[in-house]
């Protein structure tokens, strides 16, 4: 998924550049193009995505077949994401890891405070605030891209 | 300001306090990383993957089917 720009020979050892953010080209072959397959699975990765969002967002919230859309992707995406290794990630300093879990937790926090506190139209969590939006099928499909695409680039990492 | 209106003003306080960590950690020289190569870093051991993907499971569950 996205556009690499480094070069085979900008390469370390573990095919990856020095280039933050940007991904390495070790799935290109050395023209720098992508083949023909990885276009048609690209294709397919993203028409499955949509296809699934267009499905999913059928389902209203708050019953059951909203729980089992849920489920139906993330359960394959949280196994075979716990289970592999990622293949393009290297390691960042302490203090990347601090920064980011502050800003999480900080919203995490808020989150969850309201969610098990009060949680009503007063003091709405994020989820209720988003909940107008959500309760349409457009809205619900965009939430559900939003997800999943998520999801799915984290088992490409 | 209403409890409603300090906890929208809160949460868009968050979201701009993300955003702005994010473009500064795009700069050259951040001494931090951007959120996506910090998330690919934690997917390195198996605790941080349990932990990263929950939380997508659970924001799934949360926002789209609760």
């Amino acid at each position: 998924m996205g556009i690499a720009t480094t070069s085979v020979g900008d390469q370390d050892a573990g095919g990856r550049g020095d280039n933050a953010g940007v991904e390495p080209t070790s799935d290109l072959p050395a023209g720098g193009s992508r083949t023909g397959l990885g276009r048609t699975r690209r294709a397919a990765i993203i028409g499955a995505i949509g296809g699934y969002a267009l499905l999913a967002a059928l389902c209203r919230p708050l019953t059951g077949s909203a729980l089992v859309a849920v489920l139906v992707a993330g359960t394959p995406l949280f196994w075979f994401g716990v289970r592999n290794r990622p293949r393009f990630a290297r390691p960042v300093g302490a203090r990347s890891a601090a920064v980011w879990l502050g800003v999480g937790g900080v919203t995490a926090a808020c989150e969850l405070g309201l969610w098990l506190g009060p949680n009503d139209r007063t003091h709405p969590t994020l989820s209720t605030l988003a909940d107008p939006a959500l309760s349409t099928y457009p809205g619900r499909v965009l939430g559900y891209l939003l997800w999943v695409s998520v999801g799915a680039w984290l088992v490409s990492r | 300001m209403t409890p409603r209106t300090a906890i929208v003003a809160g949460f868009a306080a968050i979201l701009a306090l993300a955003i702005a960590t994010e473009l500064l950690a795009r700069r050259p020289g951040s001494s931090f990383r951007p959120l996506g190569v910090t998330l690919a870093a934690a997917l390195r051991t198996r605790g941080g993957r349990i932990a990263v993907f929950g939380a997508w499971l659970w924001l799934g569950w949360h926002f789209l089917a609760r």
